[in-house]
């Protein structure tokens, strides 16, 4: 989507104003620069009024049109509120525009009355200009509503969505603008759709086929109740794990405290790492015990049995002098060792005849040998296993033991804590906190074994549908009404499986692409110790590197803030690029999409501002800023000025004289001296 | 439009096939009406288009 030009008729305090935005080439930067209250807002406003129906003003939020229109007018009057853009769109051009018509009831209406509302919008794909049929439809597919605060971003959600409470709002939008969404929805939907065949094989099969698949469905109710479930337990768990993260701030912040709490945390990193190591040695011992766990089992018999052939072999049970003299004698004898006689000329003799030579005793002898080797061979394979479960038992007793060492550390500074009387500023006692933490920790662990214990219930379970649908599987039906629809069951379980197998290949693509690309972003913005990551959950997190530690930074921080801004550009980003590319995909096209930016740099410190504006133009091909005087000058303007190709300055009237009402210009050129 | 084998009175799983043509259509139809919902939080009908889908695809 490219922005072309924005017409306002009546929209609050611009009564008759259009802005060109710039676009295409080098300079695609526009600015428009204006005071607190001249309405800066209000055009952010127009564009989401537009396409949605929505706006969000902070004074009179009912009423739209221009005050002095409706004030200066008779009662009965009509007007007409319009919002007008041109923009294009993946090789269209499109005019959208909204109208509303207000009339004036009463000498003291200042606001009118709703009389209508009317949206169009009309495509030019090179064949001229056509209205399309359904408007709002047309807009939400070009820029998803929501998504539109990405789009059309507000300076002061910065913080909302800089939040850590609101990470949802980031995973929703990175799964839509990557494709995820589709197939994610298209998955479940699938499945629901399987179910109803399931159900029309249900209604058409015999009783004995139907008993199963209502078992079936009663196991796998059960199994989603349990991962809800699980989930549940999840997410509390993960509360209380910020509530201790918390308190351990609080910890930190605090002088006496501070030192022993960085401690606890660098003996529980330690800790973690130690028992990851554990765990390492755990999967080798299963693994070991896996591939060779059945040799000591067996040893004594294959001992035996190499023992035993080796003997037989020595007492030439084993014919190792099947030689030339040997056949010579029971030719010479006539007679075979089967007991059948031998007559020269007969094809029983010629074949014994043909015998002779060394390939037999060679292959007897050495096969015998061979099989030998290799039993002894497992004998060397025992003594491996044994000396290698050894070694990792041994590695692991020491883990255990380091654990325990800093188990005893961790709970002498706990004690320490536990005894501190000193107070934070909010009056809670280091003693508090630490009795809190330790209840938490305590909710924690209760937590995982919840967690344990699902899991192996919904284990089980799974294990018990598998076998119904194996007996389901082993029914046959005459029927044709259950065959078909088992058929068209099958095809949606097929498709579906194919869908989520891609949504799971997607997925790690996705996180590395945004983890890159934020990173990048992130990391030419932040100071060097931070780092912005995408988590598997696609939640962004801020870490901080303390003492070669990683430790997630505090709440409404302003590197949160620029966090925020290097993803909402990295999206834009990653969408462009991906729109760009020539790999052809059903599901994950991007798009070009502008940024429209109220205030962006208002929370940010100066150093800070210069570095995102140094990056925001070059994520997103056009780019929309509302500033005041004081957040464009230095820095900002600075870094921005030679990509701006188009500015404008909100003149505004505040309508204080006797007759006049509050009115915004928007000029080509500063009117008077601008300001906050 | 593709069919199972008719002739095979299985309910087995794994005695019902599809050629990849049919999966291939289907797959698109159903990716084709989830990207046109896309835009809505609720996408009313999705699962009564894709049934009508599998069943004209699968007869």
């Amino acid at each position: 989507m490219e922005l072309h030009e924005l017409e306002l008729q009546n929209f609050r305090q611009f009564q008759d104003d259009t802005i060109e935005f710039a676009h295409g080439g080098e300079n695609g930067v526009t600015v428009v620069h204006g005071a607190n209250g001249s309405g800066k807002t209000t055009l952010l406003n127009a564009f989401t009024w537009l396409f949605y129906e929505s706006v969000d003003f902070d004074t009179r939020p009912n009423r739209l049109i221009t005050e002095g229109v409706v004030a200066d007018a008779d009662t009965g009057e009509q007007f007409t509120v319009s919002v007008r853009l041109e923009f294009a769109h993946e090789g269209s051009e499109y005019v959208a525009q909204r109208e509303a018509i207000y009339e004036k009831r009463s000498n003291t209406d200042f606001d009118g009355e709703l009389l209508d509302m009317n949206l169009t919008v009309e495509e030019n794909a090179g064949s001229g200009w056509e209205g399309r049929g359904n408007p709002a439809n047309t807009l939400d597919q070009i820029i998803p509503e929501r998504l539109s605060n990405l789009f059309f971003f507000d300076g002061e959600d910065i913080e909302e969505l800089a939040g850590l409470d609101n990470q949802d709002r980031i995973q929703e939008s990175i799964q839509n603008i990557m494709g995820l969404t589709i197939l994610e929805r298209a998955t479940r939907h699938l499945d629901a759709v399987a179910g109803r065949f399931e159900d029309e094989v249900e209604e058409n099969a015999s009783d004995e086929l139907s008993a199963l698949i209502d078992e079936k469905r009663e196991m796998e109710e059960a199994v989603d109740s349990l991962e809800r479930d699980k989930s549940d337990t999840k997410r509390s768990k993960e509360r209380i794990e910020g509530e201790i993260g918390d308190i351990e701030q609080k910890l930190e912040r605090l002088d006496e405290s501070a030192a022993l709490q960085e401690r606890r945390g660098e003996y529980e990193a330690e800790r973690e790492r130690l028992e990851e190591q554990v765990e390492e040695i755990n999967n080798a011992l299963r693994a070991d015990l896996n591939d060779k766990g059945f040799v000591p089992l067996a040893m004594p018999l294959i001992q035996d049995t190499a023992e035993d052939l080796d003997q037989m072999r020595k007492d030439g049970v084993i014919p190792s002098d099947l030689n030339n003299s040997y056949i010579e004698s029971l030719l010479s004898a006539e007679q075979c060792i089967c007991g059948r006689p031998l007559e020269p000329g007969t094809e029983h003799y010629e074949q014994i005849e043909a015998l002779m030579g060394e390939a037999i005793a060679d292959g007897v002898e050495q096969n015998a040998i061979r099989i030998i080797g290799h039993l002894n061979q497992v004998g060397e394979l025992d003594s491996q296993f044994h000396e290698s479960v050894e070694d990792l038992i041994s590695r692991r007793k020491n883990l255990h033991d380091e654990i325990a060492d800093q188990n005893e550390r961790i709970d002498e500074i706990t004690s320490e804590l536990q005894e501190m009387e000193q107070t934070t500023e909010s009056g809670e006692s280091i003693q508090d906190l630490e009795a809190q933490r330790k209840s938490k920790k305590e909710e924690v662990s209760e937590h995982e074994n919840e967690l344990g214990r699902i899991q192996e219930r919904i284990e089980q379970t799974e294990e018990e549908i598998e076998s119904i649908k194996q007996e389901i599987d082993d029914q046959r039906d005459e029927r044709e009404e259950a065959l078909v629809a088992k058929r068209r069951q099958r095809a949606a379980e097929l498709v579906q499986e194919e869908l989520e197998v891609a949504f799971e290949d997607l997925k790690g693509k996705v996180r590395r692409l945004s983890n890159q690309k934020i990173e990048e972003t992130f990391g030419s913005i932040a100071s060097k110790d931070l780092s912005a990551e995408v988590t598997e959950e696609f939640k962004l997190k801020i870490s901080q590197n303390v003492g070669g530690n990683q430790i997630e930074v505090d709440k409404s921080t302003g590197e949160r803030q620029i966090a925020s801004l290097a993803f909402v550009g990295s999206l834009v980003d990653i969408a462009r690029d991906r729109y760009e590319s020539e790999s052809d995909s059903e599901y994950f096209t991007g798009g070009i999409y502008p940024l429209v930016m109220d205030s962006p740099f208002g929370a940010l410190d100066k150093s800070h501002r210069r570095m995102v504006s140094r990056v925001i133009p070059t994520l997103a091909n056009q780019v929309v800023v509302f500033a005041t005087d004081s957040q464009w000058e230095g820095p900002v303007a600075e870094e921005m000025m030679p990509k701006v190709g188009k500015q404008y300055w909100l003149d505004f009237d505040s309508g204080e004289a006797e007759g006049a009402y509050p009115r915004t210009r928007i000029e080509a050129e500063p009117a008077t001296a601008g300001g906050d | 439009m593709s069919s199972g084998p008719t002739s095979n009175r299985s309910l087995d799983d794994a005695d019902i096939e599809f050629d990849e043509e049919t999966l291939r259509r289907i797959r698109e139809r159903v990716l084709s009406a989830e990207k046109e919902k896309l835009n809505l939080d609720t996408p009313h009908g999705i699962n009564n288009e894709i049934e009508e889908t599998i069943r004209e695809e699968v007869e």
